[in-house]
């Protein structure tokens, strides 16, 4: 039997959906629909009282300072000239293998990653940094790009991400402990990535060869470019670790240490009248994108008020908990149901609109909320590479068409040739999901050692 | 040139709130390198000094919703809020401008209710004198920046709306303070010029190699 609030919050969620479906903003769509379904459910005036003080209340907590600093030190990195040095030492470090410049472009990604949590922007600039060097090298043009648009994807696992922060705050789960958790699944992807290509570059050495020839002493000459990567990455997690300082102070201390990476750079380059318009653009775009993310929270947790009072999470997990399925097929379900979603939506949209309800479920099946969290968000990461939308497959094609070569040649790579070069990589997620669904302490093990 | 006397005015309408809504987002963005320097300086203090600032949660807390709220409307004239595009990007001429009005209608019906009730959130703060836990800062002065923000929020909207529903009387004008929908591609060239320092540092890869060698 079900009760009366119950069919007001399913013609909730239809009405929602209906409205994302016709393009209304997300965060309209859900503010509305949980706002007349108070109405329904309470009467217009207590609707009204409840509606008015959750944009201020679910906004201003502690925990979700933590986001613009994040999001500040991603827009500083890119103009703190960490990229090019990045991309050196790691060739000279894991060139030697098959297929090394590939693999180097995957770690550079992976360290950039450790200062952004930009996923497209961050395979904007890899594409410029090693898109030509692997051309010249004579590596195939699918490969080439799949590496790149892949390679970008790992800024939403490893810390700082903004997304995992959001996915902290809509389930109420411990920031420091998300961020914690990424760090190992996000190395699992850079060695399943790397593996990958080695195997590819060993079994058809035309696709990308090796680079040798770097003396350990050019090795450790490239060092030093990299450092600055490494501070940051030791601050946020010796904070987060250690519990020394919390995420919005690891984060504001980080950021400043890109900060004066920044304008160090800008000294060395004699640009420091230009320094101030470019910070001033980073703090524009900071504002920017924070403001989006805060409206979507408040927006949906009107949302989630609404569905709370119609008991709708609840009966819904009681529901899924009930079925004739063993637990892990329900999970896959709903993660392949994200990968269809994810096909439509931006990540951090389709998180919010489906975690207030999807959430209680996968809790109640047994499964651990931190772990959850970043198997959804590296499912929302492979969205990015996959057709129809596959944002970061775009960014690659289009960079490639403003790149000349040493001859001026055009390096303009074929969005087709990008979409065929993806495909071993998307294997490769999948293979990582599949990992992280066998052994779920790859993302437990390292939050739970947390002091 | 804009054609129609009532797309001049919209054209004035959009610049005049936009100078507002540029004004506040940079004030937001200034905010959050505030907000930095703020963090440093309390784990300098903590950990160098053993004197941490008092309260430094609650100031944290109060002037968050500066970058929480206050240019919520400046996101929503550029199109920053998330939305999925799959039917619009579809749909050419009245049909558009007939779904992008309506939504925008429905935007502004919440958002002219959030007003008030805000404003009330804000009222009875004042009235109690309602303080954070730790130093008894003011919270009313934080409460009171939503309504204002929601109220050039709706400003915003309401352009919009007119822009829409001037479109769809004729769709042939050129369109006037209205967000345009971006294909894929343009927004990967969006996503390409923001990360632009990269042509620079790309440079960097020969500078270092070179130092190497």
């Amino acid at each position: 039997m079900v009760g009366e609030e119950l069919w007001i919050g399913l013609a909730g969620v239809g009405l929602l959906l209906l409205l994302v479906a016709l393009g209304v903003r997300v965060y309209i769509a859900a503010a509305l629909t949980g706002f007349l379904g108070l109405v329904w459910l309470k009467g217009w005036s207590v609707a009204g009282a409840i509606a008015g003080t959750i944009p201020h209340s679910k906004t201003v907590t502690y925990p979700l300072s933590v986001l613009p600093l994040f999001i500040l030190i991603g827009f500083l990195a890119f103009h703190a000239g960490l990229t090019g040095r990045l991309f050196e030492a790691a060739r000279r470090w894991v060139g030697w293998v098959p297929g090394g410049l590939a693999v180097a472009t995957v770690f550079a990604s992976a360290g950039f990653a450790a200062v952004s949590g930009a996923s497209t922007a961050t395979a904007a600039v890899f594409s410029r940094v090693g898109i030509p060097d692997m051309l010249k090298n004579r590596y195939g043009k699918r490969l080439t790009a799949g590496v790149v648009a892949a390679g970008g994807t790992l800024a939403s696992l490893i810390p700082p991400s903004a997304i995992l922060v959001v996915y902290a705050i809509i389930v109420e789960e411990s920031v420091g402990k998300l961020l914690l958790a990424g760090l190992i699944p996000g190395l699992v992807s850079v060695l399943i990535y790397a593996g990958l290509i080695v195997g590819l570059c060993t079994a058809r050495p035309e696709m990308g060869c090796a680079i040798r020839g770097f003396t350990w002493r050019q090795r450790l000459a490239s060092a030093p470019g990299a450092l600055p990567i490494f501070l940051v990455i030791g601050i946020i997690f010796g904070a987060l670790y250690s519990g020394a300082a919390t995420p919005t102070e690891a984060g504001a201390l980080g950021a400043l240490v890109v900060f004066a990476m920044y304008l160090w750079r800008a000294w060395r380059e004699r640009a420091i009248g230009e320094a101030g318009g470019k910070l001033r653009e980073a703090l524009m775009e900071t504002a920017r994108l924070t403001v989006m993310i805060f409206t979507l929270v408040w927006g949906v947790f009107l949302f989630v008020r609404f569905l709370g009072f119609a008991g709708l999470p609840a009966a819904f997990a009681d529901w899924v908990v009930a079925l004739d399925m063993p637990p892990l097929l329900i999970v896959v379900c709903i993660l392949l149901a994200y990968a269809v979603l994810g096909m439509f939506m931006d990540a951090i949209g389709m998180l919010v609109l489906t975690l207030p309800v999807v959430y209680p479920a996968v809790v109640a099946l047994g499964y651990d909320p931190i772990w959850f969290g970043i198997v959804v968000v590296k499912m929302a990461e492979i969205c990015l590479i996959t057709p129809p939308i596959g944002l970061n497959c775009f960014v690659v094609a289009g960079v490639s068409r403003e790149l000349r070569g040493g001859a001026g040649e055009s390096l303009a790579i074929p969005l087709q040739d990008v979409f065929r070069g993806i495909g071993p990589f998307f294997v490769a997620d999948v293979l990582t999901v599949a990992v992280l669904l066998a052994v779920p302490d790859v993302v437990l093990w390292l939050p739970r050692t947390m002091g | 040139m804009i054609a129609d006397a009532f797309g001049r005015l919209l054209h004035r309408a959009d610049r005049l709130l936009g100078v507002v809504e540029n004004a506040l987002n940079l004030f937001a963005g200034a905010l959050v390198f505030a907000l930095m320097l703020f963090g440093v300086a309390q784990i300098v203090l903590r950990t160098v000094f053993r004197a941490p600032i008092l309260g430094y949660i609650d100031v944290v807390e109060v002037s968050m919703v500066g970058f929480a709220v206050l240019s919520i409307a400046f996101v929503q004239r550029v199109g920053g809020h998330v939305r999925m595009e799959l039917l619009l990007s579809r749909l050419r001429g009245r049909a558009l401008w007939l779904l992008e009005a309506a939504g925008t209608a429905a935007a502004a019906f919440l958002v002219a209710v959030l007003i008030p009730y805000s404003y009330r959130h804000f009222e009875r703060a004042f009235e109690f004198g309602d303080s954070t836990i730790d130093v008894e800062l003011a919270t009313w002065p934080a409460k009171l920046v939503v309504p204002v923000a929601l109220a050039l929020l709706l400003l915003r909207l309401l352009v919009q709306f007119a822009g829409f529903v001037r479109l769809l009387v004729h769709p042939r004008l050129e369109p006037v303070a209205v967000p345009t929908i971006k294909g894929v591609a343009e927004q990967a060239q969006e996503e390409i010029e923001l990360s632009g320092a990269a042509r620079a540092s790309a440079g960097g890869v020969s500078e270092t190699a070179e130092e190497g060698a």
